[in-house]
Formats: C-alpha cells, sequence, structure tokens
C-alpha cells in the first residue's frame, strides 16, 4: 500500500481494466506510456503515480482521477 | 525484467568477474598490480545499450518509476561512497593515532586508487540499490 503523508493511496485500475473490455496491463501500459511493470507495481499499491501520469490513466478510462486514485484517510 | 535491471544485474557480473581476476593475480603479481584486475570494469561503459529504444520499436524503455528508481539509487551510490570515504579517511587516522605514530605518512599511490574505488563503490552501490528498489515493489506479475 503506498503511503502519502501517511494517507493511503489506493487505486481501482484492475477494476476498470476489466471493465474495459479485459484489458491487458501490457495495453494499458502502451496507451499511457508506460512499461508493464510500473502498472503492476500502480496496481499492486506500490507505486504512487505522477499527476500527469495519473490524468493520462483517467482519460484512457474517460473517468475523472478520483474515480481510479482514492486517498484513504484512515490509515 | 526491466532494461535498468538488466543494466544492474549486468554492472554486478561484470564487478564479480574483475573480482575473481584480483583474487588470482595477487596470489601470483601481489595486490597492488593484481588492482589492474579492475580494469575489466571498463565494460561497464557497454551497460548503456540495455538502456537503448530497439530500432523501428516504440515501446517505453524506461518510464517515470524506472527514472525515478535511477535517481534514488545514484543518491545511494554517492551516500555509500561518502561512508566509504569517511571510514578510509578516519580508520588509518584513529589507528596510527592510538599507536602514536602521529608522524606517519600515506603513500600517493594511495591516491589514485581512492579515485578508482570511490567509482566502484558509487556503481556497485547504485546497481545494488536499483535491484533492491525493483526487488522491494516487484508484485505478481498476471493480467
Amino acid at each position: 500500500m503506498n503511503m502519502t503523508n501517511g494517507n493511503a493511496l489506493t487505486n481501482q485500475i484492475r477494476r476498470l481494466r476489466f471493465d474495459h473490455g479485459q484489458m491487458t496491463q501490457e495495453q494499458l501500459a502502451e496507451r499511457v506510456g508506460v512499461t508493464r511493470q510500473t502498472i503492476i507495481a500502480l496496481e499492486a499499491g506500490k507505486y504512487a503515480p505522477s499527476l500527469p501520469l495519473a490524468l493520462r490513466i483517467a482519460r484512457v478510462f474517460d473517468v475523472p482521477v478520483e474515480g481510479v486514485f482514492q486517498l484513504e484517510d484512515h490509515v | 525484467m526491466t532494461p535498468l535491471q538488466k543494466m544492474a544485474w549486468f554492472n554486478v557480473i561484470v564487478f564479480a568477474v574483475a573480482l575473481v581476476c584480483y583474487s588470482v593475480l595477487a596470489v601470483l603479481l601481489g595486490p597492488y598490480p593484481a588492482c589492474s584486475a579492475f580494469a575489466l570494469c571498463a565494460a561497464w561503459g557497454f551497460g548503456d545499450r540495455f538502456l537503448r529504444r530497439r530500432r523501428g520499436g516504440d515501446t517505453v524503455v524506461l518510464d517515470e518509476r524506472d527514472l525515478l528508481i535511477q535517481r534514488t539509487a545514484i543518491r545511494m551510490g554517492f551516500g555509500a561512497f561518502w561512508g566509504c570515504f569517511v571510514l578510509a579517511c578516519m580508520i588509518p587516522w584513529a589507528i596510527l593515532t592510538r599507536l602514536g605514530s602521529q608522524a606517519a605518512t600515506i603513500r600517493a599511490e594511495i591516491l589514485p586508487l581512492f579515485v578508482v574505488g570511490g567509482m566502484l563503490v558509487v556503481w556497485m552501490a547504485r546497481s545494488i540499490a536499483i535491484l533492491v528498489l525493483y526487488g522491494r515493489s516487484r508484485a505478481n506479475e498476471h493480467d
């Protein structure tokens, strides 16, 4: 779980991929311009993306950034 | 395995080979001439080939996470260098002072070894840090 100033950053990338025609990690990686390993790290909550990357991922799924990434208040 | 990991493994393997050569030469020629074995580490220059984009390919070789890991590893490499440098300066001083040989001198030939040794420490610490940082964020690789 990635921690940002004591908050846990969670994401819905895995669910959104499956909701979008079973998109593979490789396909998502190509569309947002990163490696597949980064998508794996993101899904596992082990990497907090930069703002541009978060926006690109949200754009691929056609949802707001909050629809992809959530900051949990309670740790 | 990412290109950066491949480069780090390449660096570690080259260093291990140089270390084996040094051990053999140290027995045959003595420790100081055997240091020439570390010239093999010049092969580290070829490590950059792992980071090059394939001809005609448009897949991403290094992304923001790789660059972040690389930056952190470089910082750790220089941190390790500074730690080793301080120890290399302070330990002989502490020992010689305790033995009462305050007028002891260090041979000038040692100084280039400090430079080469420093480079080896930075490069190796950086490579190991890259492997550790990737290992720490490894997850199950499946779709």
